[in-house]
């Protein structure tokens, strides 16, 4: 039975990728000139070669070959499975897999999605393949034409015209002809089968398939996506595909902006384009600011972009995110932004925070002292004020605010920062942990304060709690809230650095969001902690052998990745959310 | 005279490690009572898959001051070392100078003392008890800083008689006021044992009905130096690794040896496993097995790829909490292992072990083994001898039910 099954499987993947014909058919404009027009969402993707390709001779990949987890995962009953199917698949197509995906997937294909026929039906799609070289299709049907009869004939299969056509028992159909391959509901199909061979002067191309993204070079591949939100809406009934309410307060703040966008956004496009040394993954929300309402806009403010980024880079950063907001409004409009069920745990929370802030409330009298971004920055720290690094090694963090009254805001911040550093030292008491003690230094001109511990342990690794050290500062009206005195004094030079910046630069778009990860610092600090890291593997049953090889390959997949950049830069008539990233 | 068979052995290697296998029951057979004692006795090179593991362990657990992971490391060290006697010895110190986390809420000191067991457990009760009576663990944990000249506390001084050195009934109340001054000043300073001598109080103290300007160290040399101390030590000894409930002439014959050895635990225990009493019918199978026993008697022999924290929350549930005994008396151990919840608890454990991976991997090798030659496995698994109608029942059970079934048995509560 399994043997019947996979065969069966194959004879599919076989069909839609299968030609015997030589007559060649070659066109670099985008495939949806060959689909009809109408449709709510198109995908495309051309030069795909290239990444499969890249991910083949991907030093990465190889690394994963070689490591214990993927060796242990080979001998597992999945990892035998895979193999085995793997094997067998290989060897009735007469081609390893990756030979296979670049010769059928390689070139360029496209995917569209059509409305239902008739009322009340399936949404109805196609899938058209324009195959890497003459010589596949030939050899694939040659492998895989016997293989048919296993599907008991439930696959009728005939020759039209030249083409091989075969239908399944729904209807659907997959046409195969020259170096192209259709595949989808019969109607669309037949129609895509016409407008291979004559001329017609209506096409995708024309209305959605406008949208996409064009030709890559050579050595880059790309996906481009094009969906009609107003036509779903249209065919749906409903005025918005998503909630202005959402139940989730940091997705809210985070996404609120982007997803209010899509709910009422004209076009929703979206492109991926490879290359040799990276990627871009951009979306593209387009809509009338005007028609968003006040709740929503207070997620949509900006900040003009004079750099590349908006804070610029501390040392051994492992991640920033920066988020521009109305922070003020937007924490009175929540109601209008969140469901119920989710506002009674703001209560609790300014419950809480008159611990250390009484008599204030957090929207009138912290929320509106700030203005603009909120930045969050994590970096490796390198222990200069201690003898000996803790045990465990963790990232600093710290906090940057922009001030609307900066020494009122640094005071009230200070306030805070304070209580909590006393509240602190009489749980460390009850912990016999070291106190801290509030000093002061200058650094470039900058007051920091911070706590320093009474005294520091000899001769042993120190506690985890030895890495924090916090401090505060104000550089012009950014206050500065950081878990160690040296990742305070990067964030003095990186803020001096911006200041000098923006005094000489023009702004090039403005930014709402911006988050990077740095995965490549992050190695160092999984070599820091390499007996802690491994001590869990030891307590989940590895041997020691075992865990240092898996933290080994964790830190070579880190070493291998440039940093990740995600932002969302807003204009008056739509909004752009890029994915970056990199690699070795 | 011992007759040293498969029998002997396994009940023999039950008492002074956690749990057993035919291997090593082959093994003690062919050495002989004697040379088995010896090599039990004498420390063992560690392999250096158990060195390399276990010290990942420790440092993690001093690295996070997770008590939980110093825990994890504990379990996995006494399931896993070549010298199991060393950490029974520890454990059972542990028990006797009951010192809990939850109190002293510090990774290092609960360390340092595990580490003072270990080293220390198996030699002289003397500088053992010195050593322990400026253990900062236990200075916190008996409010060894609230000991002042005016206002004496007598929560050490109580204990070193009554749980660590002598018993009740070998002390009177006035001997505990008067011990209790001689400890004012012990204090702990940035994280150390500190004699403070301004809060001393250097007067005169009647104490066993001696009189003098005792400090701290005079009255332990006085317990130690009390005739109740060897009775003592003989019936802790005797009611951990040998017999629930030691009959009087026992503990005085035991306490004889602790005399002859002045107070040195291991020769004494060795001396102990020697005796023919020892391997009496009415001491094997006598003993309840505590969480830790039945966990790791369990999981040693059997599986592998143990996971240290689901077997570490697993103990605590049962009712040992390494590291956070109940009470400053520590576990009182015997009936009071199996009650309701703890029976539900231990059945659901050893279901899971032939059931699932929660715990562990069952070794293949030992689920064919049991289903092939159930017989050496009864004898490593039972420690009293099964009833015709159980070996019955075993014997016509599916090969591949043997060991499940052998598992849920009332006897292998048992050791």
């Amino acid at each position: 039975m399994l043997f019947v099954r996979s065969a069966r499987v194959t004879v599919w993947m076989g069909l839609a990728s299968l030609t015997w014909s030589t007559v060649g058919f070659c066109d670099d404009g985008s495939l949806s000139e060959r689909l009809p027009p109408g449709a709510i969402a198109v995908a495309e993707w051309a030069n795909a070669n290239a990444l499969i390709e890249r991910a083949q001779s991907s030093p990465l990949l190889k690394a994963a070959y070689e490591s214990e987890p993927y060796r242990q995962w080979t001998e597992s009953n999945n990892g035998r499975k895979f193999r085995g199917g793997r094997a067998m698949l290989e060897g009735q197509l007469g081609l390893n897999l990756w030979d296979a995906s670049k010769r059928v997937l390689g070139d360029r294909g496209i995917v569209a999605v059509y409305p239902p026929s008739e009322p009340g039906g399936k949404p109805e799609g196609v899938l058209l393949v324009r195959l890497a070289d003459d010589e596949i299709g030939g050899h694939l049907k040659s492998r895989l034409e016997a293989l048919i009869p296993l599907a008991n004939d439930k696959i009728k299969s005939e020759t039209v015209d030249g083409a091989w056509l075969t239908t399944a028992p729904d209807g659907n159909r997959t046409w195969v002809k020259d170096r192209w391959v259709v595949g989808g509901t019969a109607r669309i199909v037949d129609d895509v089968r016409r407008r291979l061979s004559e001329t017609v002067t209506d096409s995708l191309a024309k209305t959605l398939g406008a949208k996409l993204s064009g030709a890559p070079a050579k050595s880059d591949t790309i996906v481009s996506l094009a969906v009609d939100p107003v036509r779903i809406r249209e065919l749906l009934g409903q005025a918005r595909l998503i909630p202005a309410k959402l139940d989730n307060p940091l997705a809210s703040l985070l996404f609120g902006g982007l997803t209010e966008y899509a709910a009422i956004g004209k076009d929703v496009l979206a492109s991926l384009q490879i290359r040799p040394e990276g990627f871009d993954l951009k979306f593209d929300v387009s809509g009338d600011a005007g028609q968003i309402d006040a709740a929503h806009k207070t997620l949509l403010s900006t900040q003009p972009l004079v750099q590349p980024e908006l804070l610029p880079t501390v040392p051994r950063r492992l991640a920033t995110m920066t988020l521009v907001r109305d922070w003020a409004t937007w924490y009175r409009q929540r109601d209008a932004l969140l469901e119920a069920k989710v506002l009674p745990e703001f209560d609790k929370f300014e419950t809480g925070l008159a611990t250390f802030l009484p008599g204030k409330d957090f929207s009138q009298d912290i929320l509106s002292l700030m203005s603009g971004p909120l930045t969050l920055v994590f970096a490796e720290q390198t222990y200069p004020h201690l003898p000996q690094p803790p045990g465990l090694q963790l990232p600093a963090g710290a906090l940057v605010v922009s001030l609307t009254d900066a020494q009122r805001g640094a005071d009230v911040f200070n306030l805070f920062i304070q209580t909590l550093t006393s509240l602190t030292n009489l749980e460390a008491a009850k912990q016999m942990r070291q106190p801290w003690l509030t000093s002061a230094e200058t650094y470039k001109g900058v007051t920091i304060t911070y706590a320093r511990y009474l005294e520091i342990p000899k001769g042993q690794a120190l506690p985890a709690i030895f890495n924090a050290q916090p401090a505060s500062a104000l550089v012009g009206s950014q206050y500065i809230a950081a878990s160690s005195v040296e990742l305070c004094k990067d964030l003095i030079d990186a803020l001096q650095s911006t200041q000098k910046t923006a005094t000489t630069t023009a702004a090039t778009v403005q930014r709402n969001f911006e988050l990077i990860l740095a995965p490549e610092n992050a190695a160092p600090l999984v070599k820091s902690n390499h007996a802690l890291i491994e001590a869990r593997g030891v307590q989940e049953g590895k041997t020691a052998e075992q865990s240092k090889s898996e933290r080994e390959f964790l830190e070579t997949i880190l070493r291998t990745q440039k940093p990740l950049r995600l932002s969302t830069d807003v204009t008056p008539t739509g909004l752009t959310l890029t994915l970056q990233g990199g690699w070795q | 005279m011992i007759t040293f068979d498969t029998s002997a052995a396994a009940h023999l290697l039950r008492r002074l490690q956690f749990g057993v296998n035919p291997e090593e029951i082959d093994r003690a057979v062919r050495e002989g009572l004697d040379a088995t004692l010896d090599r039990l006795f004498t420390p063992q090179p560690e392999t250096a898959e158990f060195t390399a593991s276990q010290a990942a362990l420790r440092d993690a657990a001093v690295a996070t001051a997770s008590i939980q992971d110093l825990k994890a490391w504990w379990l996995h060290r006494m399931a896993g070392t070549a010298n199991p006697v060393t950490e029974k010895v520890t454990l059972f110190w542990h028990n006797h100078f009951a010192t809990s986390y939850n109190k002293v809420l510090s990774v290092p000191m609960m360390t340092a003392q595990n580490d003072l067991f270990r080293t220390l457990g198996s030699g002289s009760f003397r500088q053992l008890l010195t050593t322990v009576a400026r253990d900062p663990a236990m200075l916190v944990w008996l409010d060894g800083n609230a000991n002042r000249k005016r206002h004496p506390n007598e929560n050490f001084a109580r204990e070193v008689m009554e749980l660590f050195a002598l018993g009740l009934g070998n002390y009177t109340e006035r001997d505990i006021q008067e011990a209790a001054r001689a400890f004012s000043g012990w204090h702990l300073r940035e994280g150390r044992f500190w004699f403070n001598d301004s809060q001393h109080d250097s007067s005169d103290k009647t104490v066993f009905g001696k009189t003098g300007k005792f400090d701290g160290q005079a009255i332990i040399n006085l317990c130690l130096d009390h005739p109740a101390c060897p009775r003592f030590l003989a019936f802790k000894l005797l009611r951990t690794f040998v017999v629930t409930e030691p009959s009087p002439a026992w503990i005085d014959r035991v306490a004889a040896l602790f005399t002859k050895h002045d107070l040195t635990f291991a020769p004494v225990l060795k001396e102990v496993c020697r005796s023919p009493e020892f391997y009496g019918s009415d001491v094997r199978g006598t003993i309840i097995k505590s969480p830790v026993e039945l966990v790791l008697g369990t999981l040693r022999p059997l599986c592998e790829r143990i996971r240290w924290p689901a077997v570490r929350d697993l103990s605590a549930q049962l009712g040992q909490d390494v590291f956070a005994p109940p009470s400053v008396k520590g576990w009182d151990g015997g009936r009071q292992w199996i009650h309701a919840t703890a029976w539900i608890q231990r059945w659901n454990f050893l279901s899971d072990v032939t059931g699932s991976e929660r715990y562990g991997s069952l070794r293949s090798e030992v689920r064919e083994a049991i289903a092939q030659q159930p017989h050496d496995w009864v004898t490593a698994l039972f420690a009293t001898p099964l009833s015709d109608t159980t070996r019955e029942v075993l014997t016509k059970a599916v090969p591949s039910d043997r060991l499940s079934l052998s598992l849920s048995l009332p006897e292998y509560q048992l050791m």
